[in-house]
């Protein structure tokens, strides 16, 4: 498939429109942008071990086809210097960007076994936007906060403006695959449904749109279901504190966006 | 064919804790309470109804090289085998005083030669005859007990951990002995990490080697940088996480005091 | 969240087992279900936490996050799950009341969440990679088992007491481990005989046990589901002991343990399912399923259905030269002048895809270059039994590097004639042994295709050494070039 290059790309272009706003109230004073910088600057030197003692770096010899796809995403959103790309064994379907001097990509052997290329690039472009537009610190910082205790509601915030960032990722993700259809197969994956079974009913953009309208629709149906005020409560609570935001509810906005005048179809043709 | 004593295989940090631990009280005490409590047996029962098992009918090529591998390293009795499902393991040798060996099922997908899987068969037997199944049974003993003292398993863990990683050493040193290839030795320790046709590119233990530089950068930092060293030694104190360079570049050395790469060589 | 202490260790659960009426499905429950159960009820421990459980815990936790994170399975999302749901819960009389979901795991398992009165039942995506549709409705049926048994109250609750003991700072030392593991120990015994309920509630869904007895054997460890064909070179252990001999002390120790194995006690569970498929009980009560286990597995049937593999020289020695068969019938309302199918073969790597697009074989390219596969054209005239198209398959001269071989019908320009297999009936794909004519196997597509406008309809594929079949019946849109994307071929 041929992918048009988004020369020029901006985040500002694409950004979940409340993330900015999510991000300052985060770090609303400098005492806890220092706490953080500070935490995020540990987390780095701690997770570095881990990577070079127990991931395996990979370049165009060892593995041509996985850095080309990763040389062109970075070209398709224009992002430069490229990452170094790593593979670990994990059970896991995201490519997973790590804060370092040059941040980096984290590749899971079980997205390489299942996923098909053009999966590869939206995972890819997912993560590559996650460097991009700045998350990688604060994610990498996220992956190992402790939980509990007065924390929790401090978290909550942070935990608001990943959610945003997720979604900025997602758009990201969206442009560097152009295919809808495969971006909506990546968050099937993540909800249970492989590669494998996905392909064969979201073959190409317009049975996408028409399939994830009525997945969403029916969704609600469901959801409504499970709709005591007990579980509502907890719901809720779950929605904001967990630091993955719900994949039902990332799928739904990456539709909104993608059917949006102003969304995916305007940077393209603005970039493309 | 030669028969491997265990001198021969033993790494010797495996070797010290081994000894430590065997002939410790605490070791005497666990071993003491598993034979009280029956417990080898309902151990065994566990595993056996719980885990298909393979046999000669089922799996005759493993069996085959396994036959071969106890043969080589001196264990009289071929050890059972079961399967399970788990993706992050690997294999594993289990039961106290009747070893049986437990491998992942998505671990033995990986292996996909016969010079490979006799290789790590032989690890695995020299595993037996290093008793690490008694030592594993003890460590978990002494786990399950400071479980039960707030904090008593940061005391524990250090140790326990510590050996959990050296055996490895010794699992590729008889690697190395059954195959004499330092290509295949130093490729199986990415197995599991790496699918077979980036394996096959990453030209293990030759001048192209893919992995060598991140080896060597790792070996280095460790050395040169104390935060590094530091943080390595506290993640090490308190996970069994391996680490792929120490593996490799122990098979390197091993392979280079015993000139292993001439296989008509014997130590 | 209001945690009403004073009912915590009430000595009686509010949720407690009730007799299940039935219209016409005999009883199938295992005899020793309910005096374990009666057992159980005994433990003040377990009431209360039960009655804690049954209350408040499975609404705030486990069903709470599902339906924002998880795949809902509805007759529009994702019809053909639905439809084998559908069957399960027609074969057990039970209501379609209990939401399917599915999440992305690596178990190949399922598992029911809630309580009796409020569950979900959650496959794991490996299981729809991994499982043919008989071993998806044995699963399927497994849990509606233990629905029906009323038993997801005390399944779910042993995690929760996993979660309280070992979650909770000092959980394992405030909540007395021996007292709870007891209870657990207690539990245990029950479990088991749970499971072989619920194994046996599988094996009535599916109208067999084969498919059981594979989900169990790949769900422990064993990869394919070939080297499950025989299930009984995994069950011909016999145990001296059972979990009842060892002490309480060992027992308890081993409790932390049995989180480890996919499915703790596999084999008793499958020696226990099979002892039971050959009962007079069961000939009586479930014909099919003791039809079904006395059927030798290793035989190739004539007929086969989708997802079943069979071996196709292993038990027929010599056979190097086949025809492939395929045939079908254009609905009434159709207009047959107007419907044009195609049959095609691509041989494939290991990886799923073609080597050059030469190895495309279909009325344009009839004949492969290693002269293993000639497709015989559109017309054909005489010869084939009501065939519409046939193959001939060399065995001995498909190339090594060839692993599988699979046959497609697709609708010639489906989108511009508004054609789909809805429009197709009767299709089939059968295999001829050339040198005495003799069919080999047949495998009649069912009719469940509405908008697809391709089929993959079967495989021929290397293991170990021999050559098998594998029935798909997998339909898709896109017809032949979303076919020939999916196997690598380029597509002007």
């Amino acid at each position: 498939m041929k992918r048009k290059i988004l020369r020029g790309l901006q985040v500002s272009d694409f950004i979940h429109p409340d993330e900015e706003q999510k991000k300052k109230d985060a770090l609303s004073n400098t005492t806890v942008q220092e706490f953080l910088s500070s935490a995020a600057n540990l987390c780095r030197t701690a997770v570095d071990p881990v990577t070079q003692g127990t991931f395996v770096k990979i370049n165009e010899t060892s593995e041509p086809t996985l850095m080309r796809i990763v040389n062109e995403v970075c070209e398709i959103l224009d992002v430069s210097p490229i990452p170094d790309v790593y593979i670990c064994h994990l059970m896991y379907v995201n490519i997973s960007p790590y804060s370092s001097d040059k941040p980096y990509l984290v590749v899971p052997d079980y997205v390489l076994r299942y996923s098909d290329e053009d999966m590869l690039y939206y995972n890819f472009g997912n993560a590559v936007t996650m460097i991009k537009a700045d998350h990688v610190e604060l994610t990498t910082l996220a992956a190992y906060m402790p939980g509990g205790g007065l924390i929790e509601l401090p978290k909550l915030l942070f935990t608001a403006y990943l959610h945003c960032a997720d979604s900025t990722s997602d758009r990201g993700g969206l442009l560097a695959c152009q295919s809808f259809a495969t971006s909506v197969r990546n968050h099937f994956w993540e909800l249970g449904i492989p590669p494998n079974v996905s392909k064969n009913f979201l073959t190409n953009d317009k049975q996408a749109e028409i399939f994830v309208k009525k997945y969403l629709d029916e969704q609600k149906i469901v959801l409504e279901r499970y709709n005591g005020i007990a579980t509502q409560v907890a719901r809720k609570w779950q929605r904001m504190s967990f630091l993955e935001a719900p994949a039902n509810i990332m799928l739904r906005e990456l539709y909104n966006w993608y059917l949006d005048e102003k969304g995916y179809r305007a940077i393209m043709e603005k970039y493309g | 064919m030669r028969v491997y004593k265990v001198d021969d295989f033993q790494h010797p940090q495996d070797s010290k804790f081994a000894n430590d631990i065997l002939s410790s009280k605490t070791a005497e005490k666990v071993l003491e309470k598993f034979h009280e409590t029956n417990l080898e047996e309902a151990y065994t029962y566990l595993y056996q109804s719980s885990c298909p098992q393979l046999t000669a009918q089922t799996s005759p090529k493993l069996f085959e090289l396994l036959a071969k591998a106890c043969k080589m390293f001196g264990l009289e009795k071929i050890p059972s085998v079961y399967v399970t499902r788990d993706y992050r393991e690997i294999v594993a040798v289990r039961g106290i005083n009747e070893p049986f060996l437990v491998f992942s099922s998505e671990y033995l997908r990986k292996i996909t030669d016969d010079e490979t899987l006799f290789g790590i068969l032989a690890g695995q037997v020299a595993a037996i005859r290093c008793n690490h199944h008694t030592i594993l049974c003890i460590t978990w003993g002494i786990d399950f007990a400071a479980g039960f003292i707030p904090y008593g398993s940061w005391a524990t863990d250090p140790m326990i951990n510590n050996w959990k990683r050296c055996r490895y050493f010794t699992y590729d040193r008889a690697f190395s002995l059954a195959t004499k290839s330092r290509s295949l030795s130093l490729r199986q320790v990415l197995i599991n990490v790496l699918l077979p046709d980036i394996l096959n590119r990453m030209q293990n233990g030759t001048s192209q080697d893919a992995f060598i530089n991140q080896v060597e950068d790792f070996l280095e930092t460790m050395n040169n940088n104390k935060t590094q060293a530091l943080i390595k030694k506290a993640l090490s104190m308190y996970s069994y996480k391996i680490w792929l360079p120490e593996r490799y570049s122990e098979i390197n050395k091993f392979f280079d005091e015993w000139s292993l790469d001439n296989a008509n060589q014997s130590l | 969240m209001p945690i009403n202490l004073f009912n915590f260790f009430k000595t009686k659960p509010d949720v407690t087992l009730s007799e299940i009426s039935t219209n016409n499905l005999p009883n199938f429950v295992h005899p020793l279900e309910n005096e374990r159960l009666e057992k159980l009820k005994e433990s003040s421990v377990f009431n209360g936490v039960l009655n804690f459980f049954g209350t408040h815990y499975a609404n705030f936790t486990t069903i709470a996050q599902i339906p924002d994170r998880y795949f809902s399975v509805t007759p529009e999302t994702f019809p053909r799950l639905y439809d084998l749901y559908k069957t399960a819960c027609k074969k057990l009389e039970m209501q379609e009341k209990y939401t399917l979901f599915c999440t992305m795991d690596y178990t190949r398992n399922a598992k029911t969440i809630g309580t009796d009165d409020n569950c979900v039942i959650v496959i794991d995506s490996s299981c729809l990679e991994d499982f043919s549709d008989r071993q998806i409705l044995a699963l399927i049926g497994r849990e509606l088992g233990h629905i029906k048994m009323k038993h997801i109250t005390y399944l779910n609750a042993f995690d929760m007491i996993d979660d309280l003991t070992w979650s909770m700072p000092l959980g394992n030392v405030i909540l007395s481990p021996t007292l709870i593991n007891g209870a657990k120990g207690l539990f245990l015994e029950w479990m088991l005989v749970a499971e072989y309920t619920a194994d046996r509630a599988a094996a009535i869904a599916a109208d067999g046990v084969q498919p059981v007895m594979q989900n169990h054997l790949m769900t422990s460890g064993i990869e394919n589901a070939d080297d499950c064909q025989d299930y009984k070179l995994y069950t011909q252990i016999s145990f001296s002991q059972n979990l009842s001999n060892f002490n309480r002390a060992a027992q308890i120790v081993l409790m932390g343990t049995l989180k480890t194995f996919p499915i703790p006690f596999v084999i008793p569970r499958m020696q226990e399912l099979e002892k039971w498929s050959i009962s007079e009980e069961c000939q009586q009560n479930f014909p099919k399923v003791y039809a079904d286990n006395h059927q030798s597995s290793l035989k190739s049937t004539k007929t086969l259905i989708k997802g079943q593999k069979v071996d196709l020289t292993k038990n027929n020695s010599g056979l190097t030269k086949i025809l492939i068969g395929i045939g079908w019938d254009i609905n009434q309302n159709s207009s047959v002048a107007e419907f044009d199918l195609d049959v095609a073969a691509f041989l494939l790597k290991s990886n799923g895809k073609v080597s050059t697009d030469s190895d495309f074989v279909f009325y344009g390219n009839l004949r492969h270059s290693s002269e293993s596969v000639e497709h015989l054209g559109d017309n054909l005239t005489g010869a084939g039994d009501g065939d519409d198209e046939q193959i001939k398959v060399d065995l001995s001269k498909i190339p090594e590097s060839v692993d599988k071989i699979d046959f497609t019908v697709t609708i010639y320009e489906a989108e511009e004639r508004n054609h789909n297999f809805g429009q197709v009936k009767s299709a089939y794909i059968r295999i001829i042994n050339s040198a005495n004519g003799e069919e080999l196997l047949r495998y009649n597509l069912s009719e469940d295709f509405s908008i697809e406008t391709a089929i993959v309809v079967a495989e021929i594929y290397r293991y170990k050494g021999e050559w098998k079949f594998h029935a798909i019946g997998s339909g898709f849109k896109g017809g032949l070039a979303a076919i020939c994307k999916n196997y690598g071929v380029d597509v002007e």
